[in-house]
């Protein structure tokens, strides 16, 4: 409860921001996809659209498939071997319960975009979720709201700058995160500070705290993560890959 | 958010390591993965989470009598079996990603350099047990959700497992081909045979106790096996107790002719209207899932996936998809055979990529290719490189189950499980297999290309096939 109130409090904040963010898009941004509608393929040409997997707007593409190889090892050095250990020590019930925690804060951060969204109904199935969650689900651990009905909401701030128009910009790989484009990164960016802008855990004040949040947060969002790289056995998964991400971001964005 | 997203990308894999994966209808289809068989990768594995809104019953309408339901074989195989008809099995089965060491010896292109090591899944009872090597279908790696259904039926009835890559996978072209430009049914059952004897090699070196093999596999792969297991009729290697075919191509030739015309037949305008087909469905699919809001449905490919059942697509659509699917899984093949041999056909002679490069321009090369062309311009000019060594006449006889059949009438240790209205099969196709397998011969009426699999039905059938 208490969280809820200063997000009110930097709405305008964000608001401001969004129009700044808004206003940079226009200049870097390709037209939003408009593949998401059955009447699309008779008024728009195709080449133009998020449909044609070769036509995509990927100026970096040498960037971003250096990185895409990079993340490859870094996961099948790093991440994977570190994620098989707490797998290993920790049992399933506890991995659950630690997801379910990263997933009541994350309701925070989408109960943000479902008010900039307007988007009442989610806002009221995310604010009790959080609600529910927080006490009777002990801090988040358990998750008595989707057996209460309540189904979790998935809107982040790079689905709102696409709400509002903004269009996906140059397709871009992130070190580790893997898939994004440039309005994406932007709404990662922006969900991530206003988490530690609120900082509803008090990690500011703690070292041991933010490290030992941190960790978790990249074991448990990597064991979430049924991905292998190169695991389509196809020469083309770098296309194929930018191809789904972003139709399925416009998908997520018209909704 | 970003993570969020990978989530979603990362849902058309499945990680055999953890044993657990997910329903990827959207990524799937978005991909249209590999073979036909991609839409069953959602159905490979009942989700233990409970029950959800507009589940399977109100999905299908007929979840209450049990029986098979998509009539169509189309979308039979693209829907898969609904969730509620798939069958049960162990979630705690343990599976392990192995490699081999290179069994040619070859230089890897860079842009190639992605599918090595060669692997292969195992799964492993901890007392002495028979093995059950399992071949992949079109395309398809030893990682492939068919492949984790199928070891874990057999894991709960005793077998331990090995998956192997498709002959027709980059991965085997590169580590495993001797003749890296796969649809020549000898050179590939050559390929194979050598990988599952350099496996057992391994096993025998963990000191794996092994008491009898079995063989199975799918599609392309359920061909394979036949002639695997005819091969090892004369030498002795594995002596495999039982050998189960599943929906397998009877003639190879017959069959890609189907799968071209799957396509030509059926996506407007041909292979260069991909992309305003693909936008089509998206918004079909947006449009399915605007109906159900009333439901309060959240966004994922699950809810989604329900809402496109429901919606009862298009056969027509549905027939273009699995065309469009088989095209994809021959344009990495051909991509590859092209690299691996300098065939100029794709990637000119004198143009070297590097593993960085763009591969747009030799993407859309490689998906107008059909399976035809394949054979004209790759497969035969490979192997008359140096001569005149084979004709087309030659290559259908091989690559025909006809050319085996009194070794397949006679075996008892060899059975089919396919349906009739199986879209690789043509009527003489279904004939032939009652005819030749006789009582070892289960038909079904419905099913299409694989797409009742992991229907309980079938995989109970295919585990008392097992049984001893």
């Amino acid at each position: 409860m208490s969280a809820n109130q200063p997000i009110m409090n930097r709405y305008s904040h964000l608001a401001g921001l969004l129009l700044v963010l808004g206003l940079l898009a226009g200049c870097a941004g390709t037209p939003p996809p408009r593949t998401i509608d059955s009447n699309t393929p008779a008024d728009v040409p195709v080449e133009q659209t998020t449909a044609n997997p070769v036509a995509i707007y990927d100026p970096l593409e040498g960037f971003n498939r250096r990185m895409y190889r990079f993340n490859a090892l870094a996961d099948r050095y790093v991440l994977l071997p570190a994620v098989h250990v707490y797998d290993t020590v920790t049992p399933s019930p506890v991995r659950t319960g630690i997801h379910n925690f990263f997933n009541n804060l994350g309701e925070i951060s989408t109960f943000a975009n479902t008010v900039l969204q307007l988007k009442p109904e989610a806002s009221g199935i995310t604010l009790s979720r959080f609600l529910i969650n927080s006490t009777l689900g002990i801090a988040g651990f358990f998750d008595p709201a989707t057996h209460f009905g309540l189904a979790r909401q998935q809107e982040d701030f790079g689905q709102t700058l696409g709400y509002y128009g903004m269009g996906a910009g140059p397709y871009l790989v992130l070190p580790i995160l893997g898939p994004s484009d440039l309005r994406d990164s932007i709404g990662l960016a922006a969900d991530h500070g206003l988490f530690y802008v609120l900082d509803p855990l008090q990690l500011d004040d703690s070292l041991a705290g933010r490290i030992a949040y941190d960790t978790f947060y990249v074991l448990d969002t990597r064991d979430n993560i049924n991905l292998r790289y190169y695991q389509t056995g196809s020469p083309f998964e770098y296309i194929l890959v930018r191809a789904v991400y972003l139709n399925y971001r416009a998908l997520q964005i018209a909704d | 958010m970003c993570m969020m997203s990978v989530l979603v990308v990362s849902k058309i894999f499945n990680s055999p390591v953890r044993a657990h994966y997910y329903q990827n209808f959207l990524a799937c289809l978005l991909l249209l993965l590999l073979l036909t068989g991609c839409a069953s990768q959602k159905a490979a594995v009942p989700d233990q989470s409970g029950p959800r809104f507009g589940q399977s019953g109100a999905a299908t309408g007929q979840a209450d009598s049990g029986a098979y339901p998509y009539k169509n074989p189309m979308l039979a195989t693209v829907l898969g079996t609904p969730k509620a008809l798939q069958a049960k099995l162990p979630e705690d089965v343990d599976f392990s990603v192995h490699t081999l060491k290179p069994l040619v010896k070859r230089d890897t292109p860079p842009t190639l350099r992605y599918a090595r090591p060669l692997q292969y899944v195992q799964t492993t009872q901890d007392k002495p047990a028979p093995l059950a090597f399992i071949i992949a279908g079109t395309g398809d790696t030893a990682l492939s959700a068919h492949c984790i259904l199928l070891s874990r039926a057999l894991y709960a009835v005793g077998y331990s497992t090995v998956c192997l890559p498709s002959p027709t996978s980059v991965t085997f072209m590169l580590g495993a081909a001797e003749h890296p430009v796969p649809g020549r049914m000898p050179a590939d059952v050559d390929g194979l045979y050598r990988m599952m004897k350099a496996i057992r090699g391994q096993l025998a070196g963990d000191g794996l106790d092994i008491t009898g093999y079995a063989l199975t596999g799918w599609s392309l792969g359920a061909s394979e096996a036949a002639f695997v297991a005819h091969r090892d009729w004369q030498d002795h290697a594995f002596d495999f107790q039982r050998v189960l075919l599943l929906n397998p191509a009877v003639s190879l030739e017959a069959s890609v002719v189907r799968m071209d015309k799957l396509l030509d037949d059926n996506l407007p305008g041909g292979i260069n209207n991909l992309p305003m087909f693909l936008a089509r469905i998206l918004g079909d699919i947006k449009q399915a899932y605007d109906e159900d809001r009333s439901q309060g449905l959240s966004f994922n490919e699950e809810t989604l996936f329900e809402a496109y059942a429901r919606h009862k697509p298009d056969p027509k659509q549905a027939a273009a998809l699995i065309g469009v699917a088989f095209r994809l899984a021959l344009a990495d093949m051909a991509f590859a055979a092209d690299e691996l041999t300098h065939s100029d056909v794709i990637v000119p002679r004198d143009v070297t990529l590097g593993p960085y490069d763009s591969l747009s321009l030799y993407f859309e090369r490689s998906i107008r290719m059909s399976f035809g062309r394949y054979i004209h311009e790759l497969l035969l000019p490979y192997w008359n490189r140096d001569g005149h060594h084979l004709d087309m006449a030659e290559l259908v006889a091989e690559d025909s189950l006809h050319s085996i059949a009194s070794f397949l009438a006679k075996d008892d240790r060899i059975g089919v499980f396919t349906n009739a209205d199986d879209p690789i099969l043509g009527q003489g196709d279904v004939e032939f297999l009652r005819e030749t397998f006789g009582q070892r011969a289960r038909i079904q009426p419905y099913g299409g290309h694989l797409g009742n699999l992991s229907y309980r039905k079938t995989v109970r059938a295919i585990q008392d096939y097992f049984s001893p």
